[in-house]
């Protein structure tokens, strides 16, 4: 099964494949002996498809007039991108794709200047990129004798590297060999793999110096090697900044807490709490958290998955979706495994699976259809994020109130000091009273956080106008607020369910135009122009009114979810009153009568039914 | 019935980047070495069976960590419920040896209100050669701390079954002893006598053809 060709379009291609250089494949990872195949499992028989001629003379023509502000262009690539990238061009559509020419036009940040610079430490330090292996062993000693001797100071004062330096070439230095260590580039001493080891080491570094905030991560090595095996050095360089630096990519998440990171997980399972109940409940009655998996998914952006012509499909989208392709692909990578997973009954077992995801489940053939008909919404993101974000404050306050119950403290003051909360940018422009310390109604919880959303933007547009955001602290949710939506957004189910059930919800969707966006290479002044227009196009109420219909498919999970709830006891059952804060949010169309409902029960379990009944009708 | 195994311990392996964590584990579970292995993000996890007496097996679950210090915020939430710690430092690498400190401290203040059983790992020692912390030094502090030293090396296959087994046979004792005990709530230790547990039959095999070599 393993060596199965998909299509007779690989079996095309298999020539020139089996002509490409001996001992490597076609994207460079070298052939292992039968025997040890197992230990690096990189060269595959591949299944992606190869696009013909034609279109790939389109999707040429497509790159000449390209344009990352136009709606038209994103959607054409999309296409293109589903069709599948041929490798020759790939490196052309990323550098697209990541705006990189503009981006460096834009900048005043000089790549040789930065390379002059670090050139000189180096030569100080008396290392070289081109011989790794003396430079490790260099730079230990330097470490211990910096570390151990007394004077450290006045040496690191009087030349060219201090400490932050020396620790930092050490461990880039370090991680070098063991990224892709079977890539032609990377691999042994050939002197191609001398030189691109040091180009390695000179992207990385030259990044830890444009932010030394972020500085190096491990992980950041397979996402330079990635680019440097696609693009030239400084191309690479630039790409890599544009993946850090974006809100839309992974801004933040490589950052010395690596909060965010914990937080991205957080979101992750909720949004598999939501679309997988089943699996869920499944995988948390054995232990396994989400988080244990997810976090290398975001951090390495699939790069440990054995498929290399998946891996790029995957990374093809999420340049051109940003974080919610991860997601996606995540959520992709569940859901093909999971009648594996619900055949299993120890932590043992699951973790393996998931943290090593088996070549039949992460082949190109299998897996990247499964992906393009695995659909996640940035709404559905935005709100779990909004749920994280809001079930952080609650426990916090929880624990103000127990801490000092007199003093009434409001709730943006307490968001503040939440380490968890990084983004007081995104702290609900609209005002609200403190969220009272107890378990809410989800729905009306859901449908809130829905609203507020739309309002948000609405809000969010203005706030940024009048003082825009350093990118540093955007959040990814203003970010995403502000995607298009490049396709059509619902997923069959979705589909199924709103004709079923509300068939005038697609035709709201028809009939609103979707505003010509250009957001995702944009700049941040593009960017928050957007959702006004979308506002524009139609009533807050109608837009809410559609998106909390989509919503009420997911009546069911969102039950298991309040049930779920009382036993993780992150929620106080205190009686609460929550009906004020709604107040201020509810949309026009439902004059409060989701407030006036009363709210559901923690822990009471619901017939999945009752519960779209309860939310069809709170919405009508 | 008889239980496959007798208890399920968790162990966390940590120590400075590039000592050889993942390295020996994977010479310890998949009975191979890798010249190069990729650098751990976040975390890593494994499983075997060990006998520690004829017809006594253990189940060992092992958590490999990141050990770039920017991962520790992710890494110490893996302290509290584990039951036994492989600490490994480079022996050919003197600062890994000395941070092995500041590791103990680390695990120290994250593994409350449990504790966990340690082990000193001298690794790499078939580089002998280049060795810059020599064999008593390592096991004075090892003394110091309580704990036992060995020195290991995935390549050779030196030690590694030991390693592992000794820290195993320690938790064990120490079960039996009720010094530890098993608790709801912490993973530390499970027993195998779970009415619900299904074993697969895949690692009973594993396990026999492990305690083969």
């Amino acid at each position: 099964m393993l060596r199965r060709r998909s299509s007779s379009s690989s079996a095309k291609s298999s020539t020139k494949r089996r002509s490409s250089s001996a001992g490597f494949d076609e994207f460079g990872f070298a052939f292992i002996k039968r025997r040890e195949k197992k230990l690096h499992h990189r060269s595959h028989d591949y299944s992606f498809p190869q696009p013909n001629a034609l279109k790939v003379k389109e999707l040429c023509e497509l790159l000449s007039y390209w344009n990352g502000s136009s709606f038209i262009c994103r959607n054409q690539i999309e296409r293109f991108i589903r069709i599948g990238i041929p490798t020759a061009v790939r490196g052309r559509v990323w550098k697209c794709l990541l705006d990189l020419d503009n981006v460096r036009v834009a900048s005043d940040f000089s790549y040789q200047v930065c390379l002059t610079e670090i050139r000189k430490g180096l030569v100080d330090l008396g290392v070289s990129e081109y011989s790794i292996i003396s430079a490790i062993t260099t730079l230990i000693d330097k470490e211990n004798d910096l570390g151990s001797g007394a004077g450290q100071t006045p040496d690191a004062h009087s030349s060219a590297f201090s400490t932050v330096d020396v620790a930092l070439f050490r461990q880039i230095a370090l991680d070098l060999q063991r990224s892709f260590p079977t890539h032609r580039s990377l691999m042994g001493d050939s002197p191609e793999a001398i030189e691109g080891q040091a180009k390695l080491f000179r992207v990385l570094t030259a990044y830890a110096k444009f932010n030394p905030q972020i500085g190096y991560c491990q992980g950041m090595s397979y996402i330079a090697a990635v680019f440097l095996m696609l693009l030239g050095e400084e191309e690479a360089f630039w790409a890599l900044v544009v993946l850090l630096e974006k809100p839309k990519y992974l801004s933040e998440l490589f950052d010395s807490s690596l909060k965010k990171i914990q937080h991205q997980a957080l979101v992750f399972q909720q949004l598999l709490k939501h679309r997988k109940p089943q699996l869920f409940q499944h995988l948390e009655k054995l232990g396994v958290s989400s988080f244990h998996f997810v976090m290398q998914w975001f951090l390495t952006l699939f790069t440990s998955l054995p498929c290399w012509d998946s891996v790029l499909a995957i990374w093809d989208l999420f340049l051109l979706h940003g974080l919610l392709a991860v997601f996606r692909a995540g959520l992709t990578i569940l859901h093909l495994l999971e009648p594996r997973l619900m055949s299993m009954t120890e932590e043992t077992t699951v973790l393996p699976l998931l943290l090593r995801v088996p070549v039949d489940v992460s082949q190109y053939s299998v897996l990247i259809p499964a992906l393009w008909s695995t659909e996640v919404q940035e709404w559905e993101i935005n709100c779990m994020n909004s749920v994280i974000l809001e079930e952080m404050t609650e426990s916090h306050e929880t624990e103000k109130t127990k801490e000092d119950s007199s003093s009434s403290v409001s709730s943006d003051e307490q968001k503040e000091k939440s380490p968890a909360v990084e983004n007081p940018a995104e702290d609900r422009p609209c005002k609200k009273e403190p969220v009272g310390p107890g378990g809410k109604n989800l729905f009306a919880r859901i449908l809130k956080l829905a609203q507020r959303y739309l309002a948000d933007s609405a809000k969010q547009n203005t706030s940024n106008k009048a003082q825009p955001a350093s990118p540093a602290r955007s959040s990814p949710v203003v970010a995403c607020q502000s995607k298009k939506r490049t396709s059509v957004s619902f997923t069959q189910a979705q589909r199924r369910r709103s004709q079923s059930r509300r068939p005038q919800n697609e035709a709201v969707v028809r009939k609103e135009p979707l505003p010509p966006q250009c957001t995702d290479g944009g700049t941040a002044e593009n960017r928050s122009q957007v959702p006004l227009r979308r506002l524009k196009s139609g009533p807050v109420g109608r837009v809410a009114r559609r998106r909390s219909g989509v919503q009420s498919g997911r009546g069911k999970s969102l039950l298991l979810r309040s049930s779920n709830q009382s036993q993780k006891a992150s929620i106080p059952t205190s009686p609460v009153s929550q009906d004020p804060n709604q107040a201020c949010t509810e949309p026009r169309e439902s004059p409060g009568k989701s407030s006036i409902h009363p709210p559901l029960e923690e822990g009471s379990v619901f017939s999945p039914r009752t519960g779209t009944e309860v939310r069809e009708s709170q919405l009508i | 019935m008889e239980a496959i195994w007798l208890y399920q311990f968790r162990l966390i392996v940590i120590g400075d980047s590039t000592v050889g964590k993942s390295c020996l584990i994977r010479r310890f579970t998949e009975g191979r070495f890798a010249q190069v292995s990729d650098p751990t993000v976040g975390v890593d996890f494994f499983s075997r069976l060990v006998e520690i007496e004829p017809g006594k097996r253990i189940k060992l679950q092992i958590w490999d960590t990141a050990g770039q210090e920017r991962f520790r915020s992710i890494t110490r939430a893996y302290y509290r419920n584990s039951v036994g710690g492989l600490l490994l430092f480079d022996i050919t690498n003197r600062r890994s040896f000395q941070n092995v400190h500041e590791w103990l401290e680390e695990a120290r203040s994250h593994v409350q209100p449990h504790s966990i059983v340690f082990l000193l790992v001298g690794h790499k020692c078939d580089l002998d050669a280049q060795r810059q912390v020599s064999q008593q030094e390592a096991e004075k502090l090892a003394a110091a701390y309580g704990m036992r030293y060995v020195e290991t090396s995935a390549r050779d296959a030196i030690n590694v079954e030991r390693a592992f087994t000794e820290l195993t046979r320690d938790i064990f004792e120490l079960v039996k002893r009720g010094d530890i005990t098993i608790q709801e709530g912490w993973e530390g230790v499970k027993s195998g006598f779970v009415p619900n547990v299904v074993h697969s039959s895949e690692e009973v095999t594993k396990s026999d053809r492990r305690c083969l070599c």
